[in-house]
């Protein structure tokens, strides 16, 4: 997965970020945490859930 | 010192959306390296909030299931507490023991409401410069 990907098909999903790249995304939150450790063990990134799109309102 | 947090949950590079207040935190679980989340920081909000599978990836205790009320509506949601470290520039601020909510299911982002939070920093939403700052409160 890399920087090209389109943010559209991202909606509502959950996404690892390294170095402002986006190594995983999904539903589930601790499948896709499981999957880039295990890319990167050494690594710190970062967990974030992309917006749908509109306004934010909860 | 100020922290300086620039709006926006993804990089720039990546959507043109509609930036909102958000902050980079560590959350430290039990027995479970610490994660480093984008949260949202929402004034509106009594309690913090994060998602059953974080928690659960987090290993948190997790209180009796309640219902929780908000303008989207009502989720079920477990009380429960966890230490969130804020940094920024050469600052380093560890909370401790933050009440937080863990909602049923993975649908909700992660937010920083003010039980225990607010109290702690000054928060400034530079809506403008698209900023959100935190300025450390002296502890009594």
């Amino acid at each position: 997965m890399d920087k090209s990907i389109s943010i559209n098909k991202l909606r509502g999903k959950w996404v690892i970020i390294l170095d402002e790249h986006i190594i995983e995304s999904g539903e589930d939150i601790q499948e896709i945490i499981k999957k880039a450790k295990e890319k990167y063990p050494t690594k710190k990134f970062v967990l974030a859930k992309v917006p749908e799109e509109g306004t934010l309102i909860y | 010192m100020t922290l300086s947090f620039k709006y926006g949950i993804l990089p720039d590079k990546f959507t043109n959306d509609t930036k909102k207040p958000v902050i980079k935190i560590t959350l430290h679980g039990r027995n479970q390296m610490p994660i480093d989340v984008i949260a949202l920081v929402d004034s509106g909000a009594d309690v913090s909030l994060i998602p059953k599978g974080l928690a659960d990836y987090l290993n948190l205790r997790k209180g009796k299931k309640e219902i929780s009320k908000g303008i989207g509506g009502e989720i079920g949601i477990w009380n429960s507490s966890i230490n969130i470290t804020v940094r920024g520039g050469h600052e380093r601020h560890l909370l401790k023991n933050i009440p937080i909510q863990i909602a049923e299911d993975d649908n909700f982002p992660i937010i920083i409401g003010r039980s225990g939070f607010f109290e702690k920093f000054k928060v400034t939403i530079d809506e403008k410069n698209k900023r959100l700052n935190l300025k450390r409160n002296q502890e009594p």
